[in-house]
């Protein structure tokens, strides 16, 4: 269970995620595990990757919090390369994710259904700004414009720290529900650009957690 | 995954003895979709010195494609091994104030490589060394192993006329076509991060004209056509006389380019004598280009030349010399001038 406690805080203040106002909170720490080789959506990456292990990260240490206008996730994971920019053709970032149903039966595995679909926010280093996704199946995800995700990421001491945060509600037609006093639930993926890791080839919670957002 | 299947398919044919290796195709090219930045390194069209490295650099060895019916894993080709745009100090060359002192070189000075680094540079020695060119595009395949490798369903090939793009609104940027297209033929734009390829000038072909780079060769090098267009230069010389070939069939992607092998002069022997018979590039190359079937191709247009010598006409050759450019572009022969440019 995900609780986002309610804190008086500015916005730019939790959207730091290295700011005193995270220390008190709890931390969960999920464990990541790579999505399965089969379902991969292209033939090619299943059998190019048979032999090579992807979704290396084994773990995110996960804070939440709302200030009554915005829910920020802070998410922390090891990582001894920092990737933060496409340094050559063959070379990719380290990326975050985290996932919401949009309903609350949606398939967390196979990133939604054509009836059930899932919103992300996706953040990675080099991007000017996080994108937000919504993915009906493997391989469909589609960015979602002026969904107003914010991301603030520093690197230290071999890991990173990401705060990512969005306006409460439903703020665009087909994103997730993010409401005060609301139960959903939430997922969480990491890639390691190091490994080339880059779509499906990530780390990932592999059930939805509970997201209690407090009233 | 079945291959995808379109109602016709254009389709070119590169008439190896006849190219200049004037990169007049290339530059036609360049200027006209890849001097954007991000796309300075890009060459969707480029003429290769064969034997050689090639761009990017030993792309041949890379993998990718297709193996007895199997993917065939491969990697991404570097910067270096594409080759990259350099930036010289010519500030510092002509206005530095060191005269002699001061050379012209790329302003990183990481030039141990670049694109056509070897060109014109030959094989074989003296005085028997040969050379020849490789023009290369975007393949258009009938199976296209980067379509088949993108998750996104980025990839897609166009049923009325086969040619394959990249919809750069679903393109992520994961670079997975980069790594499946034997032929190496697809850049990473960084700055806009995502794929990008030769387009076979879609919006010409959608205009009936032929792309830049057949319309603007100097050499009446390349032929277009649908494949299934019977007055087509490319349906004769494709499908009724098979003298036009894929390059490396053996990467199972069913390309969509196909070359007139090139003929050889003969070699001399140590007195500067003709060594009748014989030839300056050995079967062996070509065969690692085209395959066996290379052969066939040579002896029938060795054949179809003893025609004109007995005073016959052939209608396989004057098609390849191509006393009518129009004849080449299979009814793609459009003057471009013509044509209303887009607004902005």
């Amino acid at each position: 269970m995900i609780t986002a406690k309610r804190l008086d805080a500015p916005d730019a203040s939790l959207q730091d995620g290295l700011s005193s106002q995270w220390r008190p909170l709890q931390e969960e720490v999920l464990a990541l595990a790579p999505t399965p080789l089969s379902s991969q959506p292209s033939g090619y990456v299943q059998a190019s990757w048979a032999e090579s292990p992807y979704g290396t990260t084994p773990r995110v240490a996960v804070k939440a919090a709302h200030n009554g206008r915005s829910l920020f996730f802070r998410l922390a994971w090891a990582d001894e390369t920092e990737d933060a920019k496409l340094a050559d053709t063959d070379r990719f970032a380290d990326a975050a994710a985290v996932l919401f149903p949009v309903q609350d039966d949606a398939p967390l595995l196979s990133m939604g259904s054509p009836q059930q679909p899932v919103n992300g926010w996706y953040w990675r280093p080099d991007l000017e700004e996080p994108l937000s996704v919504i993915a009906t199946g493997l391989g469909t995800s589609a960015r979602q414009a002026g969904a107003g995700i914010a991301a603030t990421a520093a690197y230290a001491d071999g890991g990173w720290t990401l705060v990512l945060s969005r306006p409460l509600g439903a703020n665009r037609p087909g994103s997730a529900l993010l409401a005060l006093g609301a139960g959903t639930k939430v997922a969480f993926a990491v890639w390691q650009g190091s490994n080339r890791e880059r779509g499906g080839l990530k780390a990932i919670t592999q059930e939805w957690q509970p997201l209690e957002i407090e009233a | 995954m079945a291959p995808p299947s379109v109602k016709h398919q254009l389709a070119a044919v590169f008439d190896m003895n006849k190219c200049l290796g004037c990169q007049t195709c290339t530059i036609a090219c360049k200027t006209l979709w890849t001097d954007q930045e991000g796309m300075d390194y890009m060459w969707w069209n480029i003429v290769s010195t064969v034997p050689g490295e090639g761009t990017p650099r030993r792309w041949q060895e890379m993998g990718g494609g297709f193996r007895e019916g199997k993917t065939n894993p491969s990697r991404i080709p570097t910067a270096r091994e594409f080759g990259r745009a350099w930036e010289f100090n010519y500030d510092e060359v002509l206005y530095g104030g060191e005269g002699m002192n001061k050379h012209l070189q790329a302003k990183d000075g990481d030039d141990a490589w670049g694109p056509l680094w070897d060109e014109d540079q030959a094989s074989g020695d003296y005085p028997n060394s040969y050379f020849f060119y490789l023009q290369m595009i975007c393949m258009h395949c009938s199976d296209p192993a980067c379509l088949a490798a993108c998750p996104r369903q980025a990839i897609y090939k166009r049923v009325d006329d086969g040619i394959v793009l990249i919809d750069e609104e679903r393109c992520n940027g994961y670079r997975f076509c980069m790594e499946a297209c034997p032929y190496k033929r697809i850049y990473f734009n960084h700055n806009r991060k995502v794929a990008q390829k030769c387009i076979l000038c879609y919006p010409r072909i959608e205009q009936g004209v032929a792309p830049a780079c057949f319309r603007q060769c100097p050499g009446r090098v390349r032929f277009l056509g649908f494949l299934d267009d019977e007055e087509s230069a490319v349906h004769k010389l494709v499908k009724v006389w098979r003298v036009a070939i894929p390059l490396h069939p053996e990467f199972g992607t069913q390309p969509n380019v196909y070359y007139v092998p090139p003929l050889s002069p003969p070699q001399f022997d140590e007195n500067g004598d003709v060594i009748e018979g014989s030839e300056r590039i050995p079967r062996e190359y070509l065969e690692s280009l085209f395959g066996t079937d290379v052969n066939r191709v040579l002896e029938l247009l060795k054949g179809e030349m003893e025609k004109p010598r007995r005073g016959e006409r052939s209608e396989m050759l004057d098609t390849l010399i191509a006393y009518e450019w129009k004849s080449m572009f299979g009814g793609f022969s459009r003057d471009p001038a013509t044509l209303k440019r887009p607004a902005g």
